[in-house]
């Protein structure tokens, strides 16, 4: 009779445990999705398909990514799956072992090796897998180039006898998006690669030391091109306020025949009512090599908890099995070896990256470079030039003494 | 001894000691505590997220004022209560005192001007966003009534963007203020208007002579309620301009923001907190010395 309670008790404690340990787990997911968050939502819900006992608590964050996370990571309480930038501010999570080492995840093995050193840490660890290659191009309308007898300009000088032109037909001839910070995206970082980098190819280096000149004539010009643009009358009426998601609205409208934005909007900028083309931003002095820009997407990490062996499956399925999913809603540059489904990639990209990878010398996007303590002021030194609260020079001269600020830091 | 050695004075006010030992402990715990540490994190290098800290003294207040932007923010701070805290009581009597003398229709108004103040202050930003764009409502409405001279970026201009946000703060706290007027004018004995009346005492002055001295105390509470919102303004010129352009709308509570959670610089925001604590004492003090000694004098 003992031994019957006993084996009935054991049986009970083994399915009791059984249960506990088939209850979903929640895991907490933070992600930049502004600009996709139903297919962010869908693709999420299609991984909880897969996998039934991983229930995911998506909170979408749409700018502002560090802000949001570096609360969390002072509190103890990051998400389990975080949406992070390659640059300094993941490198310093990882180091403190916030963030784990991806290294040796199916998600780093299927990631290109391109796209690894921005999102590995100054000791050595790989705390994000890119969420695609990416780069910042011009989108411009088809047809009112025809119309106008217009075609690509290859560099700068070439590039604002076209904007007078499109000027002249009573056009926007460009849109920009100083009102929050991707323009740093665009002429910030295609400034800095065509003035600064062209002279320092070891910048990523001289930042991390605060040895990078950046009080100088080449520099100052990165915010001088963008204040001819304005003053010109080439941007479009508000320029200054116009932000992120308005900017794209506006193109998406056809309120302007070009707008300067990243391959990550090329899923919805590409799909407009009027024909549109991409040509690579001539911000190159004629007679000069381009210098492009080719970078990684916001990638994704995974952070020190009890969930990190799930958190892992979610990464492993976004960068294998699920790619498609995700490439597919954004219509982005994949960063895979092998993308296991179906990539959608427009024509017009798929020449562009072809071109785009015949160039010797590329650069990244700011954020990818610059010190955390200084991403703000790209573009808040850019809105300062542009309401000549300050000249180029002096805005040059404002970043130069934060950046070496950080470092000293 | 124990409580038996206690007055019946004294173990009243122990009784009462305990029933405010739990309101007490809240203060304490989400107000005092978090307060004082960030005093004290204030003169160290802490760094918002690493476990070990060094003493530096007042090192972090140093840095901060001699930042190039604090200049602007000071004086964008102050611009705003300047403007905003005169602006938001004279428009909050004048419309009280209609309300007030608007009979049943006054409850009507009552809800109308109170009704932003139920939305947040993120929600007011994205709309009024809307409304300054370029492209948007306001613009819109002047190309309309046959005032395109006066279309442009509102919120992208250095001249505009402060007067375009204090209006949007007005419009979001006038019904708050409102209130308290009410409030206040229902205290006012009628007889005194009647009197005033009989004696051929004109509307204006009814308001200036009578009105005005008899709700001090309503002037007293919403000076100092309004100037307070206005130093720690965070979140409209967040959603609104982000600061913007440039540092030109950014206020001294944005900026400890951006200096712990943008520029990562916690021991900074905390210096800046300080600071901005103890300006925003400073003025409450100054603002209650004076509109206390006032209603002294009145009443």
């Amino acid at each position: 009779m003992n031994k019957r309670i006993v084996l009935f008790l054991a049986l009970f404690l083994v399915i009791g445990l059984a249960g506990v340990t088939a209850q979903k787990i929640t895991l907490t997911c933070v992600m930049m999705a502004g600009d996709i968050p139903e297919e962010t939502q869908a693709f999420l819900d299609q991984f909880s398909k897969e996998n039934p006992d991983i229930k995911i608590d998506f909170t979408n964050v749409a700018q502002d990514l560090e802000a949001y996370l570096q609360p969390k990571a002072a509190s103890g309480e990051m998400p389990d799956f975080i949406s992070v930038n390659g640059g300094s501010f993941g490198a310093d999570l990882v180091d403190r072992g916030i963030l784990i080492d991806l290294k040796g995840t199916f998600a780093a093995k299927n990631t290109v090796d391109a796209v690894k050193p921005q999102f590995t840490s100054p000791k050595g660890k790989l705390f994000g897998i890119a969420g695609g290659v990416s780069t910042s191009l011009i989108y411009y309308q088809v047809q009112a180039f025809k119309d106008l007898g217009l075609t690509p300009p290859e560099n700068w000088e070439d590039f604002l006898v076209l904007c007078e032109k499109i000027k002249k037909a009573g056009k926007t001839a460009i849109l920009i998006t100083p009102g929050d910070g991707t323009m740093s995206n665009t002429l910030w970082s295609h400034g800095f690669a065509n003035n600064v980098v062209a002279k320092y190819p070891d910048y990523v280096k001289r930042f991390r030391e605060g040895t990078m000149p950046l009080d100088t004539l080449e520099f100052a010009d990165v915010y001088a091109k963008g204040k001819l643009l304005f003053d010109k009358g080439y941007t479009q009426p508000g320029a200054v306020s116009t932000t992120y998601m308005e900017g794209n609205q506006m193109y998406i409208q056809g309120q302007s025949v070009q707008h300067f934005a990243g391959s990550w909007l090329a899923g919805s900028l590409l799909k407009t009512d009027f024909e549109t083309g991409v040509y690579m931003p001539p911000w190159n002095a004629k007679g000069k090599t381009k210098i492009p820009i080719v970078a990684t997407e916001t990638g994704w990490g995974v952070s020190e908890g009890p969930h990190k062996k799930q958190a892992i499956m979610l990464l492993d399925w976004i960068n294998g099995k699920g790619f498609h999913f995700y490439q597919n809603a954004r219509g982005n540059i994949p960063h895979v070896k092998d993308p296991m489904g179906p990539v959608m990639l427009d024509d017009r990209i798929k020449t562009y990256l072809d071109k785009l990878y015949s160039y010797k010398q590329t650069a990244g996007l700011w954020f990818e470079y610059i010190p955390a303590e200084t991403m703000m002021l790209t573009f808040q030194l850019y809105q300062e030039v542009l309401t000549a609260q300050k000249t180029p020079r002096e805005a040059a001269a404002a970043f130069d003494k934060a950046a070496r600020a950080a470092v000293k830091k | 001894m124990g409580l038996a050695g206690l007055s019946q004075v004294q173990r009243r006010q122990l009784v009462c000691f305990l029933f405010t030992l739990p309101a007490l402990a809240i203060v304490f715990v989400f107000f005092l505590f978090p307060m004082l540490r960030a005093l004290l994190f204030s003169f160290t290098n802490w760094d918002g997220i690493a476990r070990t800290y060094r003493w530096i003294g007042l090192k972090n207040f140093q840095t901060v004022v001699s930042d190039s932007s604090f200049k602007q923010i000071v004086f964008n701070t102050l611009y705003l209560t300047i403007i905003y805290v005169p602006v938001l009581n004279v428009v909050a009597l004048l419309l009280a005192v209609g309300v007030y003398n608007a009979g049943k229709a006054g409850n009507v108004y009552k809800a109308m001007l109170f009704f932003p103040n139920l939305l947040s202050m993120t929600v007011i930003g994205l709309i009024w966003n809307i409304i300054y764009r370029y492209n948007g409502l306001f613009n819109q409405f002047l190309k309309i009534v046959g005032l395109k001279v006066l279309v442009q970026d509102w919120l992208g201009q250095v001249n505009t963007v402060l007067p375009a946000m204090s209006v949007t703060i007005i419009w979001f706290a006038v019904g708050y203020y409102l209130l308290i007027y009410l409030a206040g004018l229902n205290t006012v004995p009628v007889e005194i208007y009647e009197s005033a009346e009989v004696e051929g005492v004109s509307g204006w002055q009814k308001l200036v002579r009578i009105t005005i001295p008899l709700i001090a105390p309503s002037i007293t509470i919403n000076a100092v309620l309004s100037t307070i919102g206005i130093v720690t303004l965070f979140d409209l010129p967040f959603v609104l301009t982000r600061g913007g352009p440039g540092f030109k709308s950014q206020t001294i509570a944005m900026h400890v923001y951006a200096y712990a959670f943008q520029q990562l610089r916690t021991s900074y925001a905390l210096a800046l907190a300080v600071i901005l604590g103890a300006f925003a004492i400073l003025i409450t003090a100054l603002q209650l010395r004076f509109l206390r000694r006032r209603e002294e004098v009145i009443l």
